[in-house]
C-alpha cells in the first residue's frame, strides 16, 4: 500500500509540477506576431526573418482550413516563396471558416490583426468601409487572366471599386454511386423532374438520395436556393426591395420539394449538416447527394490507406451538374475572396502579394493543388489541366460553364439584407418546414414572406 | 425482512439510479474513448455494431495529432495559461471573497452581487472590446532575458492569463464570498482578541478552514480556463501559441470533413488532466460547492 498515491503526495508532486512550469513559463519563449522561422523549423535553418530592418515588414493572412491540405500547403510553400524573395516576413494562418468572422469583427474593432483576411460569400461589400480599394490589383489581374466571370463583381465591388479579390469557387455538384444505379437501370438525371424518378427509384432499392436540409453553410443553401429558382421562384423583385417569395412557382416548388424528399431522400437529411452527408455516402446508405468534391477526395485518401469500401466508393463514384428545372439550371454562386483590411501597416506589401497570388502560373498552380475541388473565377481556368486528367471532376466546371450562376437576393442586387436572408437560412428553413411536416407548403411561403419582410423593410 | 428482497429494496432505491446516472454521464466518455481508436473505415461504417470495437483499436489518431499538428504544444500552452490564471485568479478571489464576506462595510452585499453578475456577461459580448483593450497593452514579457523592451502581448499566451481572470475573478469570489461567510465569526474574533493582525487571523484561521471552497474554485477556474474558446480563438493566431481547444478545431475541421477519430483522441487527451484533479479532490469539491452554495 505504500505505493498508493495518496492526496498529500499527489499534492506535492503537483506543487512540484505547477512551480517548474511556472519557472519554464517564465522562460518560455513567449509567441510575438513575429516569430522566427528558424526556431519553428530547424531544418529549413536561415537567419531568422527581420521584420522590418530589411524594409519589407511583415504580413499575416487569415484563411480557412482548406479540406484539401495540400492547397494550405501549397499557399504556405508560394507565399514564404514570395516572402522571401521581397524580404516580407508572410504568416498564413489557417483556421476553421465558421470562426474567421470572430476574427475578423475583432480585428476590426481593435484596429489590429490580420493584414489580409480570406472568406466567402460577398464579405468585401459588407465590410467595405475597412478594406482598402485593390482596384488596381484587380485591373492587372483581370487583364492577365483574361477577365472575370461577370457576377464576381457584386461579390468584390462596393462604391465603384474592388474591395476583394476572387480567389476560388467550391460549387456543388451532386456526387453518385455509378454501380448502383447501373443495377437499378437509371442514368444521371439531366432534369429535376428526372431527378426525382431516379431518387424513387434508387430509395425503393434501398439506396436513396440524401440531401441537408439543415442550418449549415454549404450544401443547404447549396442546393435549395437552385431548386428554388429552377422552379421560377425568387425572394425580391429585381428592384432588390419588394419580397416576392409567396407566389404559386414557390409553392409549387416546395410541393414538389415535400413530394421529392418523400420519394426519394433519405429522411434523416432534415437533421443533417454539411458533414453528415459525406459520412452517410461514405457509408454507402445513399446513392447520391450534393456536395463540392469532398466526399469524392476522402474516399480516394482513405482507398490509398487501403480502406475497401472507400475503395469501392471512390471507384464508382461520379458527379452529375446541376439539374434543370422549367426556368434553367440554375448554381448559387458564391466563391471566397480575399481583401486587404484598411488597418493593415504594410498595404503595399499586401497587395503585391495579392499580384503574386493572382498572377496566371500562381494561380493555376494553386487551383491544381486543390485537384479541382476549387475551380478558378476567371473562365480561363475552365480548361485548366485536372478537368481533363479526371473527367469526373468536369461537372464542377460545368456547372460554371453553363452560366446561370445566380447570385442570393437574385434577380435583385447582391445586398446585405440577401446576405441576412442567406445567414438567416429562411430559404431553407422555408423548404425544411414544409418537408417535416410543421407547415403546409402555402403557409411555409407566407411564413418565409413574412420573415423576408423584416429583412427587406 | 429477507435478505434478498432487502437487496431488492437498495438495489431501486440505490444502485438503480447511480447505474443509470453513470451511464448518462459516462456514455459521452465511451463514445469519445471509442471514437478515438476506432479506425476511420470503421468510422464510416453504419452496418457494425457501433457501441463497441468491430475491429482491433487503431493509435492512427493520437499519431496524427502528435505527428501532423501542434498538438503537444498546444497542451503545454494550455496548461501554463489554465495553471497561472488559476493561481492568479484564486489568490485575489480569496482577497475579495474575504472582505466581502467578512468585513463590515456599507456597499457590501451590493458589491458581492455587481461582481457576480459581472461573471454573467458572455465572452461572447466581451470579447470585441476586450480585444481592443488586450491589443493596446504591451508589456516586457522578455524581462528574464534582461530585455524591458515592451512588446504586445496579443498573440501570446499572457493575452489569455490576463484575460481570463476577468471571468475567473467574479465567480471564485461569488463563491469564496458564501463559504467564508459560513465560518463562525468566534473562531476570527478570538484570534484578534488573542493578539493576531487581520491578515493573520485571515491566512491563519479563515483560509485554511476555507479550504475545500477554495479547492472548489481552484477546480472550477482551472476547467473554465482548459476549455475556454472564444479569447483563445480572436487573440492568438500563431500555431505554436494556440490552445487545445481551438488548435484541434482550426486544424482538424476541414470545410465539411471533420477528422472525427483526430478529434475524439484530442478531446481524450485534454480531458484527462482536469479528469485527474477532480478524481483527487472530489470529496472536497462537492463539500465545498453545497457550503458555497447555501450560506450567503
Amino acid at each position: 500500500m505504500s505505493s498508493k498515491i495518496t492526496r498529500r503526495k499527489f499534492l506535492t508532486i503537483a506543487g512540484t509540477a505547477t512551480a517548474s512550469t511556472a519557472l519554464a513559463a517564465c522562460a518560455a519563449p513567449t509567441a510575438v506576431p513575429a516569430p522566427k522561422p528558424a526556431e519553428q523549423k530547424p531544418a529549413e535553418a536561415k537567419p531568422a526573418a527581420p521584420a522590418v530592418a530589411t524594409g519589407g515588414g511583415s504580413l499575416s493572412f487569415l484563411t480557412w482550413t482548406n479540406f484539401v491540405p495540400e492547397m494550405d500547403t501549397k499557399l504556405d510553400q508560394m507565399t514564404k516563396a514570395w516572402g522571401d524573395k521581397n524580404k516580407v516576413d508572410v504568416k498564413v494562418e489557417h483556421i476553421n471558416i465558421n470562426d474567421i468572422p470572430a476574427r475578423r469583427a475583432a480585428a476590426i474593432q481593435a484596429k489590429t490583426g490580420p493584414d489580409l483576411i480570406w472568406d466567402s460569400q460577398n464579405w468585401g461589400t459588407l465590410f467595405k468601409d475597412v478594406l482598402v480599394d485593390v482596384s488596381d490589383v484587380m485591373n492587372e489581374a483581370a487583364s492577365a487572366n483574361g477577365g472575370w466571370y461577370k457576377w464576381t463583381e457584386q461579390f468584390c465591388k462596393a462604391d465603384g471599386q474592388w474591395k476583394t479579390v476572387p480567389h476560388g469557387f467550391s460549387g456543388g455538384t451532386f456526387i453518385y454511386r455509378t454501380d448502383l444505379f447501373k443495377q437499378n437501370g437509371v442514368t444521371a438525371p439531366k432534369t429535376y423532374d428526372e431527378f426525382i424518378k431516379v431518387a424513387e427509384t434508387m430509395k425503393k432499392a434501398g439506396k436513396p438520395f440524401g440531401q441537408a436540409v439543415g442550418h449549415s453553410f454549404g450544401d443547404p443553401p447549396g442546393f435549395w436556393y437552385p431548386f428554388l429558382w429552377a422552379h421560377g421562384g425568387k425572394e425580391v423583385n429585381e428592384d432588390g426591395k419588394t419580397v416576392a417569395i409567396n407566389s404559386p412557382d414557390t409553392v409549387m416548388a416546395i410541393e414538389k420539394a415535400v413530394d421529392m424528399y418523400k420519394r426519394g431522400f433519405a429522411d434523416a437529411g432534415l437533421a443533417w449538416d454539411d458533414s453528415a452527408n459525406n459520412r452517410s455516402y461514405l457509408a454507402e446508405e445513399i446513392s447520391a447527394t450534393e456536395n463540392g468534391a469532398s466526399i469524392y477526395f476522402v474516399a480516394g485518401r482513405d482507398a490509398a490507406k487501403g480502406d475497401e469500401r472507400a475503395k469501392r466508393v471512390r471507384e464508382n463514384s461520379d458527379h452529375f451538374a446541376k439539374p434543370a428545372g422549367p426556368k434553367g439550371a440554375p448554381i448559387l454562386a458564391g466563391g471566397y475572396y480575399t481583401g486587404i483590411m484598411n488597418y493593415s501597416k504594410n498595404v503595399n506589401a499586401a497587395k503585391d502579394l495579392l499580384r503574386y497570388l493572382m498572377q496566371p502560373p500562381t494561380y493555376l498552380e494553386w487551383m491544381e493543388s486543390g485537384q479541382g475541388y476549387l475551380q478558378g473565377l476567371a473562365p480561363k481556368y475552365e480548361d485548366q489541366p485536372i478537368f481533363k486528367t479526371d473527367p469526373k471532376m468536369k461537372p464542377f466546371v460545368d456547372n460554371l460553364k453553363s452560366g446561370n450562376a445566380l447570385w442570393l437576393g437574385w434577380p435583385g442586387p447582391l445586398s446585405a439584407a440577401a446576405f441576412r436572408v442567406y445567414n438567416n437560412y429562411t430559404i431553407v428553413d422555408m423548404f425544411a418546414k414544409a418537408i417535416s411536416g410543421e407547415l403546409k407548403p402555402a403557409d411555409a411561403a407566407k411564413w418565409a414572406e413574412d420573415q423576408l419582410k423584416n429583412v427587406y423593410k | 425482512m429477507s435478505k434478498s428482497s432487502k437487496f431488492l429494496r437498495s438495489f431501486i432505491r440505490v444502485y438503480l439510479p447511480v447505474i443509470f446516472i453513470c451511464v448518462i454521464t459516462l456514455f459521452p466518455f465511451y463514445w469519445m474513448v471509442l471514437t478515438a481508436f476506432k479506425e476511420n473505415r470503421e468510422l464510416n461504417d453504419t452496418v457494425m455494431n457501433p457501441f463497441i470495437f468491430n475491429m482491433p483499436p487503431t493509435w492512427e489518431h493520437f499519431e496524427f495529432l502528435f505527428v501532423k499538428t501542434k498538438y503537444a504544444t498546444w497542451i503545454v500552452n494550455t496548461l501554463l495559461v489554465s495553471i497561472i490564471s488559476t493561481t492568479v485568479s484564486v489568490l485575489v478571489s480569496i482577497m475579495a471573497g474575504y472582505s466581502l464576506g467578512r468585513l463590515r462595510f456599507r456597499g457590501a452585499n451590493w458589491l458581492g452581487w455587481a461582481i457576480f453578475v459581472t461573471y454573467l456577461v458572455p465572452p461572447t459580448l466581451l470579447f470585441i472590446p476586450l480585444t481592443e483593450v488586450v491589443s493596446k497593452i504591451d508589456l516586457p514579457l522578455n524581462i528574464w532575458k534582461g530585455d524591458l523592451t515592451p512588446q504586445p502581448i496579443l498573440n501570446s499566451i499572457w493575452s489569455l492569463i490576463l484575460v481570463y481572470p476577468t471571468f475567473l475573478v467574479p465567480f471564485g469570489t461569488w463563491l469564496l464570498i458564501g463559504y467564508f461567510k459560513g465560518i463562525p465569526r468566534e473562531l476570527e474574533e478570538s484570534a484578534l482578541v488573542d493578539g493576531a493582525t487581520r491578515i493573520q487571523a485571515m491566512t491563519k484561521i479563515i483560509v485554511p478552514l476555507a479550504l475545500p471552497g477554495l479547492l472548489s474554485v481552484a477546480i472550477f477556474a482551472f476547467t473554465l480556463s482548459w476549455n475556454e474558446f472564444i479569447y483563445a480563438l480572436v487573440f492568438i493566431s500563431d500555431v505554436e501559441t494556440k490552445t487545445v481547444p481551438v488548435g484541434v478545431i482550426s486544424e482538424l475541421i476541414r470545410g465539411d470533413v471533420f477528422f472525427w477519430g483526430e478529434l475524439m483522441a484530442g478531446a481524450l487527451l485534454g480531458s484527462v488532466p482536469v479528469a485527474i484533479i477532480y478524481s483527487f479532490f472530489v470529496d472536497y469539491f462537492v463539500s465545498g460547492l453545497t457550503a458555497g452554495a447555501v450560506k450567503g
